[in-house]
């Protein structure tokens, strides 16, 4: 339903292009949660707001397509975009909490996003905000409240409300957690699986934290420095890695469920994307890199039925 | 070399080259402003002329050329000459180094006595705040020139009552600028790491406050600069300076006093121009580096 | 793993109280100071000597208030913490000098704890100047280096002369740390110190506290809002909510044996890192009410699922296990 196919995103910087999204492709399915990991810098968001085509001036798509059911977004004028945008695909920004405009009640924001979009009566827009409380788990008696009589889940629920207000098919999350308790995120993710089955949306989910992509994804693709590394269905990824670096990434994180083993991290850090690169991004920091991943660049490959690779070694290196 | 004399110069090292490292970074982003280049561009040529004046001005300022009163610009009197048949282009020259001076010592004077204000106000609790606002709120309300005029005929009129009365009344905007960011700083973590530490209040102003502070005070004190130049002309067009003193103030007032101030425009233009000039330059110079060192104004 | 075998008491914390005004508008019809967030409301627990203790709670419940009140950043309302028998609060200036050199601390925001003006030398070295633990010069540039070494940077000289802003979040984590190691404390208070690190950062810093603790019989109080950190790194848990411990025990019990309701449902609502094993969440009523209006009797009892009458009454701890307390009438029940 959505295919992205070798995009590529720079940022112009006064040291030379800033490489940060570098031959990205994924494919979304109709009612599939696709988790779109990576640490920080990896360039996750930055193929979010390339795909809807909202990126900053200083960022440019310099390849790729975009194909939604077969049309390429990229190609679009601005005014053709703006007709996509929200009624095909919408997001929630990173940090969505303080997007409210704190003097405006919810409702009027909520009313504002749509209209933009779709021609209704004033009538018709309450009943829709209605229905979109609802789904949300919100009281509808509410709406007229303004955000900062709400607590932070609550926010995040008006802001899932407002993405989905123009029904579109694919909403792209950005750290839709990150700044939540543990029991408020459960409820949230718990929500985003419920509008899931009840509405067929589809979904990127966009974060750092593998245990959200755990609870919630069906697929998962692993960023790093502006490349994906590995993708394919969840429980694949997880039982049996074959990139070293999502190997590494889950040796890393504490498990409630593990034993008490001492967790490995990866030395060294994420390469500057400025300047040279090495062809496999994660050699230097990778402990079976070996010449030829500092010079041939690993293409992806099959690994199994429902996953993919780039590494040059993966067929060698041990399961977990 | 003793091992310890090694430790002993690489420490005194290290910190030496950080600093270096700040001010090559600082530089270039500087020069990305262009604005300010231009305004530090032309601070440059005022501060070479003023250095460089006995070399500049042909003639000594108060020599009188007899047969040559009022005469306008010509090839002998680049400026002309006054009712006293001085070289004017001489005196504006040697004007320069006073003018800047006494600009330079009035803005130290404020911006020292604003930076304690503000950093006292900004740390301490809420009732030496109000207290302090108050006092700031004072001299804000009553016009700064009025104040000035009032201190500088109070005290005996010559260069330091000037460079007194400009300062003690033009402290207010670094107060103001000081003050509010001292209040943010002090929540900032480094602060509470400093005192989990065991710092002493004093220390943490010392040391971590006032150290980032200083960008936007030296901001600040650029444009007071500017304003106290301005201040300092008006207040000897009043009158108020030393006749014996040369500043371009002085030498508008002297334009004023014997009514040349109508007739002819080569007695008025250059010291007039000249302030006008060098306020440019230290507004431009003033707010480029507001730019960069104030957080709220940085677009980077 | 370190266990608690010296069971010497460093620090004893005893009803500890703080509760901040809240300040009103003018017109609000609420008369001033009337009104006071409860941001810790009776804590007490001991922290023993070389052991590892992790403040577990959600945001609000009052846990870095507690650390804060630990350092003496700011006086309490009620109560006493005594450090290695020394009253903390009624302590002069001298001898909270002694104290807080024994006693350091690491901070949540990697970017906001280190000056930015200042050289990594010159922030490592603050804790010896500003105690007099050393004069300027050799001493502290020796110390300094033995720091930064111990927390991992092999060649340390480079360092020096750098600013925070050249430095990885890690590396300026680590600088924080070796901040906090220069007096050689024997406490070590760290406030979500990897919560804004990337996850394989994490696992280093974590890795690095643990080592220094064996390396220098360190006590820590680790405060976190992640119970998979707090297991992976302490000796012992204690769960926060509202500003009261709800339970406290050992971080394996606390973990695999929760007695309180509300440590059940923080542990459920995690998410799991095995997709093979998603399971339902506990359920829990409602919000986290405000901290100004503490619900009366048991303050979870609004949100539980399980209240019944008896929690009118406001719980005391009660003993589930070896060293395992937690405060809830339930536990009593058959």
């Amino acid at each position: 339903m959505l295919r992205v196919e070798d995009l590529k995103t720079y940022y112009k910087t006064p040291q030379g292009f800033l490489k940060a999204v570098d031959g990205v492709s994924f494919t979304l399915e109709k009612g599939e949660i696709l988790g779109l990991v990576g640490e920080s810098a990896c360039g996750k968001t930055t193929v979010a707001l390339s795909t809807i085509r909202l990126l900053s001036p200083a960022a440019q798509v310099m390849g790729g397509k975009v194909l939604l059911h077969g049309e390429d977004l990229l190609e679009k004028t601005e005014n053709e975009m703006r007709q996509v945008r929200w009624r095909n695909i919408s997001i929630i920004f990173q940090g969505a909490l303080n997007s409210l405009n704190p003097v405006l009640s919810v409702k009027q924001q909520i009313a504002e996003a749509i209209l933009a979009h779709l021609h209704l009566s004033g009538e018709e827009v309450d009943t829709a905000i209605n229905r979109l409380f609802t789904a949300v788990r919100l009281d509808p008696d509410r709406k007229r409240n303004y955000p900062h009589e709400f607590s932070g889940g609550m926010k995040q629920r008006v802001m899932i409300a407002m993405a989905l207000a123009c029904n579109p098919e694919v909403v792209i999350a950005d750290e839709p957690t990150t700044a939540l308790d543990v029991i408020v995120q459960r409820q949230i993710l718990d929500l985003i699986r419920n509008l899931r089955d009840e509405l067929h949306l589809s979904m990127i989910l966009i974060t750092h934290d593998l245990s959200v992509v755990a609870q919630l994804c069906d697929k998962v693709a692993i960023m790093y420095a502006g490349k994906i590394v590995e993708f394919g269905d969840i429980f694949t990824i997880f039982e049996n890695p074959k990139h070293p670096y999502t190997q590494a990434l889950l040796k890393s994180i504490p498990k409630m469920e593990a034993t008490k083993a001492r967790l490995s991290h990866i030395p060294g850090s994420v390469p500057d994307l400025t300047g040279e690169v090495p062809a496999c991004r994660f050699y230097g920091r990778c402990q079976f890199g070996q010449r030829v991943c500092e010079e041939v660049e690993p293409k992806i490959e099959q690994s199994g039925p429902q996953s993919s690779v780039a590494c040059h070694f993966w067929r060698s290196i041990e399961p977990r | 070399m003793s091992n310890q004399t090694v430790l002993e110069s690489e420490e005194k090292y290290s910190t030496a080259r950080a600093y270096i490292k700040t001010f090559v970074e600082f530089s270039r982003l500087y020069r990305r402003n262009r604005m300010g280049v231009i305004g530090l561009c032309m601070l440059i040529f005022f501060v070479a002329v003023a250095i460089l004046t006995p070399y500049l001005a042909p003639y000594d300022p108060t020599t009188t050329f007899s047969s040559a009163f009022l005469q306008p610009p010509s090839w002998t009197h680049l400026f002309g000459t006054n009712e006293a048949g001085q070289d004017l282009f001489s005196q504006v020259v040697y004007g320069t180094g006073p003018s800047l001076i006494i600009g330079f010592a009035a803005a130290l004077i404020a911006t020292t006595i604003g930076t304690l204000i503000g950093l006292t106000a900004g740390y301490f609790g809420q009732l030496i705040r109000d207290l302090l606002m108050r006092l700031t709120d004072f001299f804000l309300v009553i016009p700064a020139l009025v104040l000035m005029i009032v201190l500088a005929s109070i005290m005996s009129s010559g260069l330091t009552s000037i460079i007194l009365a400009i300062g003690l009344v033009g402290w207010t905007g670094t107060a103001r600028v000081v003050m509010s960011q001292t209040l943010s700083l002090r929540e900032q973590t480094f602060v509470e790491a400093s005192k989990a530490s065991g710092a002493g209040d004093f220390y943490i102003l010392r040391s971590h406050i006032l150290p980032n502070v200083m960008p936007v005070a030296f901001a600040q004190t650029v444009l007071v600069v500017a304003n106290s130049i301005l201040y300092e002309a008006t207040l000897t067009f009043l009158g108020l300076g030393n006749p014996a003193q040369i500043t371009w103030g002085q030498i508008l007032q002297f334009a004023f006093v014997s009514g040349a101030i109508t007739t002819s425009w080569w007695y008025v233009l250059p010291p007039g121009i000249s302030i006008m000039l060098v306020v440019l330059a230290f507004s431009l110079t003033g707010y480029s580096l507001d730019s960069i060192f104030n957080p709220r104004v940085r677009k980077i | 793993m370190n266990h608690v075998d010296n069971a010497n008491v460093l620090v004893q914390i005893k009803n500890l109280k703080k509760h901040f005004p809240v300040r009103r508008a003018f017109f609000s019809g609420v008369k001033p100071s009337e009104e006071f967030v409860h941001a810790v409301d009776g804590i007490s627990f001991d922290i023993h000597d070389r052991e590892a203790i992790s403040i577990v709670g959600e945001s609000g419940c009052g846990k870095t208030t507690l650390a804060r009140l630990i350092l003496r950043l700011m006086e309490p309302t009620e109560g006493t913490i005594t450090f290695d028998s020394q009253d903390l609060f009624a302590a002069t200036k001298k001898e909270m000098r002694k104290v807080r050199v024994q006693m350091q601390a690491v901070f949540q925001d990697p970017y906001a704890s280190l000056d930015p003006k200042k050289t990594i030398l010159q922030i490592v070295s603050e804790p010896l100047s500003v105690n007099h633990v050393t004069k300027r010069g050799r001493e502290t540039f020796e110390r300094v280096n033995a720091a930064l070494t111990a927390v991992g940077f092999t060649s340390p000289q480079r360092f020096l002369a750098k600013f925070p802003y050249e430095l990885s979040g890690g590396q300026r984590q680590r600088v924080a740390m070796a901040r906090a190691m220069a007096v050689n404390p024997r406490l070590i208070i760290a406030d979500e110190p990897v919560s804004m690190l990337d996850a394989s950062i994490r696992a280093e810093i974590l890795n690095l506290m643990l080592n220094l603790q064996q390396e220098f019989n360190l006590t820590y109080v680790f405060i976190t809002h992640d119970l998979a950190v707090a297991r992976y790194v302490s000796d012992r848990m204690a769960v926060m909510y509202l500003g009261r411990i709800v339970e406290i025990g050992p971080a394996e019990d606390v973990c695999t044996k929760p007695a309180h309701p509300y440590t059940k449902a923080l542990l459920s609502a995690l998410p799991t890192t095995n997709p093979q094993q998603r399971h339902e969440g506990v359920e829990v009523k409602g919000e986290v009410p405000s901290a100004v209006k503490i619900p009366s009797g048991c303050r979870f009892r609004p949100r539980c699922l399980y209240a019944f009458d008896k929690c009118e009454v406001e719980p005391e701890m009660i003993k589930v296990g070896e060293g395992h307390y937690a405060a809830c009438w339930l536990v009593e029940k058959p």
